[in-house]
């Protein structure tokens, strides 16, 4: 209660003025602190302070300078990869069921043609039958001269590559192996190309073909002439188409093969086939030609024809004798 | 000295802006900070600490922590709010591990008279008052209570106004103007107690 009345004592000694006043640093009071005697800072103390200053600037600085970047590196790289890495896989997982579930036609023009692709392509760009004549004999199980990466682009029928350089003269042009559906469809829209390069010519073209593919003989008649019995009837179906599509303006190589490869990816049918390839992959394709010798031995034909499409269809490179394949 | 003035309007750079010069590694900046703040600062903890040596560490506990948490610094503030708050939770810190209370025994008035300088002996009898009224000054400045006499030592040192003195010992502004109007009363009447002294030794003079 005492220091309550000494409180308001001492607040009645200050009125409002006076504390303005104080307020405004112009009162005694703060005259009288400012008279009060002080130390200075302390020389050693100041020296302390501005080295600890200076170490921490010195510490930063020697740390590198990509060493900053380097977190928002590393996100950005993560990101980057990440981007790549989707976008080079969907694109393949809408065309990966093409090839293996179409029934894999060859067009009439380029169909006793069984070249790597590259000389396919040229041949169809200049129809050279010198060329063809030139060529040395047929190499069964002749390795591709591609390799692997024509292997691996037949599995995936992935989108188009540009076009490769033309072989070497002394490359073999006739490879007994397959093409891969994606060539297939190459030549076929080659060969629809040069159909449609005079228009109401898709008859005498496709004459030519079988003329080409009688000429060829019976040791490059392979996967193209297995498939004979379909082409022909696919052949009443897609007449009115090439002649239809004849009337359109001439397609450039790089369009018909985007087209063609468009195409196959619209109108593959998924579902059970994909199943039966996925199932004959698991076999070895020498296994699966055994069992068609076997059948063919035994007379069912039918059977061994329809082998003779699995193994294809699962295999599409892989190399069959003229005597393996079904009449 | 280029370094911490603007080029185009040749004006000191403020507080802030040395600061964030500091954290990206301007030495000079962090000099000049140090240049404009350390007497206040110093000045503070030595009205707050008990001894010299108290304030020298905490001095350079203050202005270590500027320095640790310069990575961090943001302008949210005034630097010196930033600065005598880390100053107060320094003083807090010290005086809760010490188990002491921040009351500073009065000097006597021989510790004055060596501490002050220019003063002669031509006129003893002035010189005496005079040395008894600051001491008398300086006691009755530390037997303010702590939060008084932090509130008023920080008002006077540091410039800053009642809602950043608050700020900084965590109290609104009409408690941070209580106490300094405590604080400028309880010292105003120590004050009044010379004032025949003072007016009779300036008529003399």
């Amino acid at each position: 209660m005492s220091s309550k009345s000494d409180d308001n004592e001492l607040n009645k000694g200050l009125n409002d003025q006076e504390f303005n006043e104080y307020l405004r640093r112009e009162s005694e009071v703060s005259q009288a602190y400012r008279e009060l005697p002080s130390r200075n800072v302390p020389s050693a103390l100041e020296q302390r302070v501005l080295h600890q200053a200076q170490t921490r600037t010195t510490r930063k600085s020697a740390a590198p300078r990509w060493l900053q970047w380097g977190a928002p590196l590393a996100v950005a790289a993560s990101a980057l990869l990440t981007v790549a890495v989707l976008l080079r896989t969907t694109p393949e997982d809408t065309t990966l069921q093409a090839p293996v579930t179409l029934p894999a036609p060859e067009p009439p023009a380029m169909e006793s043609n069984d070249v790597p692709l590259a000389a396919q392509s040229e041949r169809s760009l200049l129809e050279s039958d010198e060329l063809r004549d030139a060529a040395p004999p047929p190499r069964l199980n002749a390795p591709s001269p591609s390799g692997p990466a024509r292997a691996r682009s037949s599995d995936t029928a992935q989108v188009p590559e540009p076009a490769s350089p033309p072989p070497p003269a002394s490359a073999p042009r006739r490879d007994v192996k397959a093409e891969s559906p994606r060539q297939e469809s190459l030549s076929r829209s080659a060969g629809d190309d040069k159909a449609k390069t005079s228009a109401g010519a898709a008859q005498p073209a496709r004459a030519a073909a079988e003329e080409r593919e009688q000429n060829a003989g019976g040791e490059s008649r392979n996967y193209g002439t297995a498939n004979a019995q379909a082409r022909e009837a696919k052949r009443a179906q897609e007449a009115p188409a090439a002649e239809k599509q004849a009337a359109k303006p001439v397609e450039t190589p790089v369009e018909a093969a985007t087209n063609a490869i468009q195409t196959v990816t619209r109108v593959a049918p998924p579902g059970p086939p994909d199943l039966q390839v996925a199932a004959d992959r698991k076999v070895a394709p020498e296994t699966l030609l055994q069992q068609l010798r076997e059948l063919r031995a035994q007379g069912k034909t039918d059977e061994a024809a329809a082998l003779f499409k699995r193994l294809r269809a699962a295999y599409p490179d892989f190399a069959v004798s003229a005597e393996d394949v079904p009449q | 000295m280029l370094a911490v003035m603007d080029t185009t309007a040749a004006t000191p750079v403020d507080d802030g802006s040395l600061m964030l010069r500091y954290r990206d590694g301007d030495r000079q900046a962090f000099d000049l900070l140090y240049q404009r703040h350390k007497v206040a600062l110093y000045r503070y903890l030595q009205r707050m600490c008990r001894s010299p040596e108290t304030a020298d560490d905490l001095f350079q506990e203050v202005w270590s922590r500027v320095i640790v948490s310069a990575e961090r610094y943001e302008v949210r503030a005034q630097f010196k709010t930033y600065l005598f708050r880390i100053a107060h939770n320094c003083t807090i810190d010290y005086f809760r591990r010490s188990g002491r209370q921040p009351v500073d025994r009065a000097h006597d008035v021989t510790q004055l008279q060596d501490a002050l300088p220019g003063l002669s002996h031509e006129q003893p009898e002035a010189q005496a008052s005079e040395l008894q009224l600051q001491a008398d000054f300086r006691q009755a400045l530390q037997q303010l209570p702590a939060e008084q006499r932090e509130t008023f030592v920080l008002y006077e040192e540091s410039g800053l106004g009642l809602e950043e003195i608050g700020n900084i010992t965590g109290v609104g502004v009409e408690t941070a103007k209580s106490r300094l109007r405590y604080a400028v009363t309880k010292l105003r009447a120590a004050l009044r107690q010379h004032q025949p002294v003072r007016a009779a030794s300036s008529v003399q003079s």
